[in-house]
């Protein structure tokens, strides 16, 4: 293949590790208690102190895991949207998988008493669904007869449903008692809040099946990313596989949010810097738009739980930085 | 018997299809053009045949098999196409783009095969584009990018090769470096071509034969000297023409023309 890009391709994936493995030392050594690294590492080699343990493998890691895990989800959905849509604005955010998955948890916190021990393996669940359900919305109202689906208006759609769905729910959150609300609230604003071993366990799964699946359609991608009909002159099977992949891209982006709350712009922002480092040839991004967006939300929410000693969330910090990168990318499309 | 034919065909919904009752043989390994004025159908003839928009009734056949039956990767193998104005080609090099038209070939994680990497250098070859098959395709001109999308429908290794307004947006020498180049595709390689093109000097100067189209339905069909007569220039562009002979290649051409006066 293109062996320029195929070498830059190594070479950032492998500093992007790098890059990753520091990150994820500075986190563990960040937050409202200080863990000097030599402490880290005895920590590591079993000869911590009971506190430091605790910290690091009950607080930190999973948090930490939780956090990089959902930010290769988004990322890769973001991927996946802008590839079908053929948009460089596509996020799962901005189309309203946020949005389905948030009301779809309020509901469920809010109207259905559930073990605390269930709780973290149900919420992706429930949040896919919601997200599954917005997509199914969206697909619908987005679809005309005797036509091709039109991607922007996917998108256009999309915008509207969130909003609709946003204003829904403050009607639910509005009639709530208020320890509750606050939860919600809290999820709203992307604080990383499902920070146990169970919710790692409980996202794993998801990324395991359609993080593969997604890499095994890297070619089709490249392929419905063209015109529709260079597509399907080149003999693929189109709404097939826009379903499938959409399905793939709403799972990825409804379980990964269920647990970390509505964080927007790692799927939009991951995506399009991988594309400018090595194309958007997909088997070459994709995997440094999973890196970029686990390494983006890791460095999120490390500041947000460093920086004050309240905790911003992930999802406030992340905004920060991507509203104005979507604004320049807005700009840009403009010209 | 030709590979390629339409029996009575219809397209689009509703009273007025586009297309009504269409009965055309496509010539093996010749050059036919379609031509029309705006809203004649030419386009949407050119992808029902290619199955980028489904038909109402009727049939288009290829090999003795209806297109709508044929799983369309196999038809990936044996029919290319081009559309008009293809977009999709950002933050892709020449190279990355031309190996895309071996997909109708590639398992599911899209190897290339050493025969897929033979075509692939053949194809960036005879569209003359290998010079800078690893440059972005986004900083090429309009013409030379226009040679990259022929080159991937040539990369698909098809005998039939559809190719929708091929020259739009391009000027008169790039125009003519396209045409010249499916001519030489047809001459040497036997490839058979369908076009639609605007220009009737460009499609008397390239075509073996040329099917005219109007409302929907067939005006004529033929050889250039048959269809670039007053009268049938009449009857499809509504023009008066004024008919002459290229000096250069003794084709047809309309040297000039009016609009008709008075009938209509």
């Amino acid at each position: 293949m293109n062996k320029q890009r195929l070498k830059r391709q190594r070479w950032l994936l492998t500093f992007l590790t790098l890059l990753l493995l520091i990150t994820i030392l500075a986190a563990i050594n960040a937050g409202t208690v200080n863990i000097p690294l030599n402490r880290v590492i005895q920590t590591f080699l079993n000869n911590g102190s009971f506190n430091d343990q605790f910290i690091i493998f009950e607080l930190r890691l999973p948090r930490i895991f939780i956090t990089m895990l959902a930010g290769m989800g988004l990322s890769l959905s973001g991927a996946i949207l802008q590839s079908l849509t053929r948009n460089d604005l596509a996020d799962p955010g901005l189309i309203g998988i946020n949005a389905g998955a948030g009301v779809a948890i309020s509901i469920l916190f809010l109207f259905i008493p559930l073990e605390p021990g269930l709780f973290s393996y149900v919420i992706p669940l429930v949040g896919m669904l919601g997200g599954i359900s917005t997509a199914i919305l969206i697909y619908f109202f987005s679809y005309e007869r005797h036509r091709p689906l039109k991607p922007l208006r996917l998108i256009l759609t999309g915008v509207g449903v969130s909003t609709a769905l946003s204003g829904f729910m403050v009607v639910i959150i509005s009639s709530a008692e208020r320890e509750k609300v606050d939860f919600i609230a809290k999820w709203l604003a992307g604080n990383i809040w499902g920070t146990d071993w169970p919710f790692v366990y409980a996202l794993l799964p998801w990324l395991v099946v359609f993080v593969p699946l997604t890499f095994i359609k890297a070619q089709k991608l490249n392929i419905l990313h063209l015109s529709e009909g260079v597509a399907v002159g080149l003999g693929i099977r189109i709404q097939q596989e826009r379903l499938l992949l959409l399905f793939s891209a709403v799972a990825l982006a409804a379980s990964s949010v269920a647990v970390t709350g509505g964080i927007s712009f790692i799927g939009l922002m991951a995506p399009h810097i991988a594309k400018r480092l090595v194309g958007q040839r997909h088997q070459l991004f994709l995997p440094l738009a999973m890196l970029i967006g686990a390494w983006l939300l890791l460095v999120a929410d490390t500041i947000g739980r460093s920086l004050i000693a309240t905790i911003i969330p992930a999802g406030i910090i992340v905004s920060v930085i991507g509203a104005p990168y979507f604004i320049y990318l807005l700009m840009r499309e403009v010209d | 018997m030709a590979r390629l034919y339409t029996d009575q065909l219809a397209v689009g919904y509703g009273a007025s299809p586009i297309v009504k009752d269409l009965t055309l043989t496509i010539p093996d390994k010749q050059v036919t053009t379609i031509i029309g004025a705006n809203g004649s159908g030419k386009s949407t003839l050119l992808k029902a045949m290619t199955r980028l928009i489904p038909y109402t009734s009727g049939h288009v056949c290829l090999d003795g098999q209806a297109i709508q039956t044929e799983p369309t990767k196999k038809l990936a193998q044996k029919m290319a196409i081009l559309p008009q104005a293809p977009e999709g080609s950002e933050g892709l090099t020449v190279y990355e783009l031309v190996s895309y038209g071996r997909f109708p070939y590639q398992s599911a994680l899209g190897r290339l095969s050493p025969h897929d990497y033979d075509v692939v250098n053949w194809a960036l070859d005879v569209t003359q584009v290998s010079a800078f098959k690893d440059r972005a395709i986004d900083s090429l001109s309009g013409g030379q990018r226009q040679r990259v999308w022929i080159a991937m429908a040539l990369a698909q290794e098809t005998d039939i090769i559809f190719l929708d307004e091929p020259t739009t947006y391009l000027d008169m020498a790039h125009q003519l470096e396209v045409l010249t180049l499916l001519e030489k595709l047809n001459q040497e390689e036997g490839r058979t071509i369908i076009m639609v093109l605007h220009d009737i000097n460009q499609a008397a100067r390239f075509s073996d034969y040329i099917v005219a189209l109007k409302d929907g339905v067939i005006t004529k069909t033929g050889t250039p000297e048959d269809i670039l007569t007053k009268d049938v220039l009449k009857a499809v562009f509504h023009i008066d023409a004024v008919i002459g002979k290229d000096p250069t290649n003794n084709k047809p051409m309309c040297l000039t023309y009016n609009l008709l006066k008075g009938d209509n």
